[in-house]
């Protein structure tokens, strides 16, 4: 099967304290990959790690798309077409949304963002805001996702995407997984919960335990981890 | 000057004296300060005598009047170890280019001005006179009737005007730098707009022939008449280097029915100043009046730029931008009282504080008095502040409305540009230096659209090296 991302012994460390240890996953091209555990096993950093945290110090290897990343700068591994939807997006008043999205976009076209924003539920002013400013959890994961529509990437990785989600939001979360992956695109869906399968199912599930990772294999897993957690892990 | 015939006496001497250069004796006055220091300066610069008394009534209160028990710390500023006169040919100028401090003439050249204004900015004479720019502004000028000259020659060739309103609106007694102002001041500007005359361009600091310079205690002074409109820049956004220790200047501004005025200062002292100025505008009926000042120099500096809304449906607004980096102390804001009904003030306040590797404060000071008769007024007041690495904002509002009918209503903000931002915002394919630049000019946006654009695109720039130079904290 074609991978678009790799990780080769991948050891992460954030101020002098080691997060993960030895990470080996492989993200198949086109597919839904999970990657599950409890709190605190490390599954965030991962992410974060593949997305170039400045703040995360690296051994090892990240290979998207043929090309090692391990170095690049966020903005860098953004360009070649990763995208990490954050679990806990912050509010940056400062910046209004119109000027970064000006920036961003090549063809700034307002209504078609206004049409974006009623499509995910989002007010209808959120141009004139500071990013994500007022925002509900909700709302900032709703932008998390309008992102997706902008950037256009090839890799779109959602961390605890459905937490603060209400059933009809996670119901537009399945809808632009499915259209996206019709689309060619790959998702690394983070999830501690089973909830977000419910309507679609991973091609492959990645466990991870104390910064390791401890199981890898098919969706059937999902039952079990439903049923008793991840202390057999 | 209420009828046309001291307006055209006005015009007329204003011919006869606009390249009137004073013979100055050579002299300097140090510190410490006495009676018989001030008596001389004011012989020397031939002033009536209303003016020689003033100073020395101003000096009786200097003395007096305490340093601030608020505020930045004052207490490094020796006033018996200063210079507070110096004749132009006396002070200390650069001979040639060479002597101007490299690191000056690097950001010149980034700013895009030219080697004679280099010269000029530095602290030399500047050669105007023979520039088409200045014969130009000069000759429009003068069918206008406007008077725009030096202060120094105001209280000589238009002392009667001058001594109407020179104090009236900053008393001597206000505070301990006013009073100093009005003892020792020197240099400055004097604007007299006649009624119904809009002048049609800024009038910047530039065009006027100063063998002056740009003063340490310098004293302006603003006069538009009814229905008229004036926008006066000050300073600029080159960094001006001065050996100075302490830069106190006072301005007042008359704003008579109807009239707009707009008054824009940039300032760029460099990092060695105590920059204190009291600034304050009167606002008659009907009148507009906006404070507009970007604070990037200095190593202190306190202005709160004042509204005096006397007349009904007076509108006043003050505008600040402030960049502080490491080991400076920026302490801005305004004040307002509210005296006129239906009157309004709005102050905006934008602080960025980044220090790298010492503190940077930004401060800001509002004052707001809405008194009582003055019914249905309105202030707004609204303070937003970015701080990065060793950067801290505080905002200290202080209001007090007397006027049931009357609304106030205060916001202030501070937000911290930290590691995880950045993050977020370069995960979505900004490089660094972008985000710095999106985030820093657009927090100033909004209030650097109301500077004319040349001088926006100055302060744009300005941001830009302040970030080379110090925005990598994060």
């Amino acid at each position: 099967m074609q991978f678009i991302l790799k990780t080769i012994d991948l050891s992460v460390m954030k101020n002098n304290k080691v997060i993960l240890t030895g990470i080996n996953i492989t993200i198949p091209k086109n597919k839904i990959t999970a990657i599950m555990g409890p709190n605190g096993s490390g599954k965030t950093t991962l992410a974060r790690a593949i997305m170039g945290d400045p703040s995360l110090k690296k051994q090892g290897k990240i290979i998207f798309n043929g090309e090692d990343i391990t170095d690049l700068s966020p903005d860098e591994i953004s360009k070649k077409g990763v995208y990490l939807a954050f679990q806990h997006p912050p509010e940056i008043d400062v910046l209004k949304t119109r000027v970064l999205l000006k920036y961003i976009l090549n063809n700034f076209d307002e209504e078609k963002l206004l049409n974006l924003a009623i499509k995910y539920g989002l007010p209808e002013d959120f141009l004139d805001r500071g990013i994500n400013e007022g925002f509900s959890g909700g709302e900032r994961k709703k932008m998390e996702l309008l992102f997706i529509d902008l950037l256009d990437p090839k890799l779109i990785i959602l961390d605890e995407i459905d937490s603060g989600l209400d059933i009809d939001s996670l119901r537009l979360i399945n809808n632009l997984i499915v259209e996206k992956i019709k689309e060619g695109k790959t998702f690394m869906i983070v999830t501690h919960y089973t909830r977000i399968f419910q309507s679609i199912t991973p091609d492959k599930v990645y466990i991870l335990k104390n910064g390791k990772i401890v199981w890898e294999g098919a969706s059937s897993i999902l039952g079990e981890i439903e049923k008793y957690g991840y202390a057999k892990f | 000057m209420q009828n046309s015939k001291s307006f055209d006496d006005i015009k007329n001497s204003l011919r006869n004296h606009w390249f009137k250069v004073t013979y100055e004796p050579q002299i300097v006055i140090k510190g410490p300060l006495t009676k018989e220091k001030i008596l001389e300066l004011s012989e020397m610069k031939e002033e009536p005598s209303w003016m020689t008394e003033m100073r020395l009534k101003a000096y009786e209160w200097f003395k007096k009047l305490p340093l601030p028990d608020w505020g930045p710390d004052l207490s490094e500023i020796d006033f018996d170890d200063m210079i507070y006169y110096a004749s132009p040919e006396l002070r200390k100028k650069p001979e040639n280019r060479e002597d101007i401090p490299e690191y000056i003439k690097r950001i010149f050249k980034k700013l895009g001005i030219s080697e004679e204004e280099t010269k000029m900015l530095a602290g030399f004479g500047l050669q105007f006179d023979s520039s088409v720019v200045y014969k130009k502004v000069k000759k429009y000028l003068e069918q206008l009737g406007v008077i725009f000259t030096s202060m120094d020659e105001a209280v000589i060739e238009y002392s009667d005007i001058v001594k109407r309103y020179f104090g009236k609106i900053v008393p001597y007694l206000d505070n301990k730098f006013a009073a100093l102002n009005t003892a020792v001041w020197s240099g400055g500007t004097f604007i007299y707009v006649p009624e119904g005359v809009k002048v049609p361009f800024p009038l910047h600091t530039y065009f006027r022939m100063n063998l002056e310079g740009i003063g340490q205690f310098e004293r302006t002074l603003i006069i538009v008449e009814k229905n008229a409109e004036i926008t006066y820049i000050e300073g600029c956004s080159a960094p001006l280097y001065s050996k100075a220790s302490l830069h106190a200047s006072v301005v007042e501004v008359i704003a008579k029915e109807n009239s707009k005025v707009r008054y824009i200062t940039l300032q760029n002292w460099s990092k060695n100043v105590y920059n204190l100025a009291t600034k304050r505008a009167i606002l008659y009926n009907n009148t507009h009046g906006l404070w507009i000042s970007a604070e990037f120099g200095s190593k202190v500096t306190m202005v709160y730029p004042g509204l005096i809304l006397k007349g009904n449906y007076s509108k006043g607004e003050i505008y600040n931008i402030s960049f502080a980096t490491d080991g400076q102390t920026l302490d801005t804001g305004g004040k307002a009282i509210h005296v006129g009904k239906n009157s309004r003030s709005i102050i905006v306040s934008r602080s960025i504080s980044i220090g790298k590797e010492k503190k940077a404060t930004s401060i800001y000071r509002g004052d707001i008095k809405i008194l009582k008769g003055s019914e249905n007024s309105k202030s707004i007041s609204q303070c937003d502040s970015l701080v990065e690495g060793k950067g801290t904002a505080e905002a200290l509002p202080r209001i007090e409305n007397y006027e049931k009918s009357s609304y106030f209503n205060h916001e202030a903000k501070i937000e911290r540009l930290d590691e995880d931002k950045m993050f977020y915002l370069m995960a979505r394919g900004i490089s660094k230096d972008s985000v710095r630049n999106l985030v820093y000019i657009g927090f100033f946006e909004d209030v650097l659209k109301k500077i004319p654009f040349k001088y926006a695109m100055e302060v744009r720039k300005l941001i830009n090296l302040e970030l080379d130079k110090y925005g990598d904290t994060v």
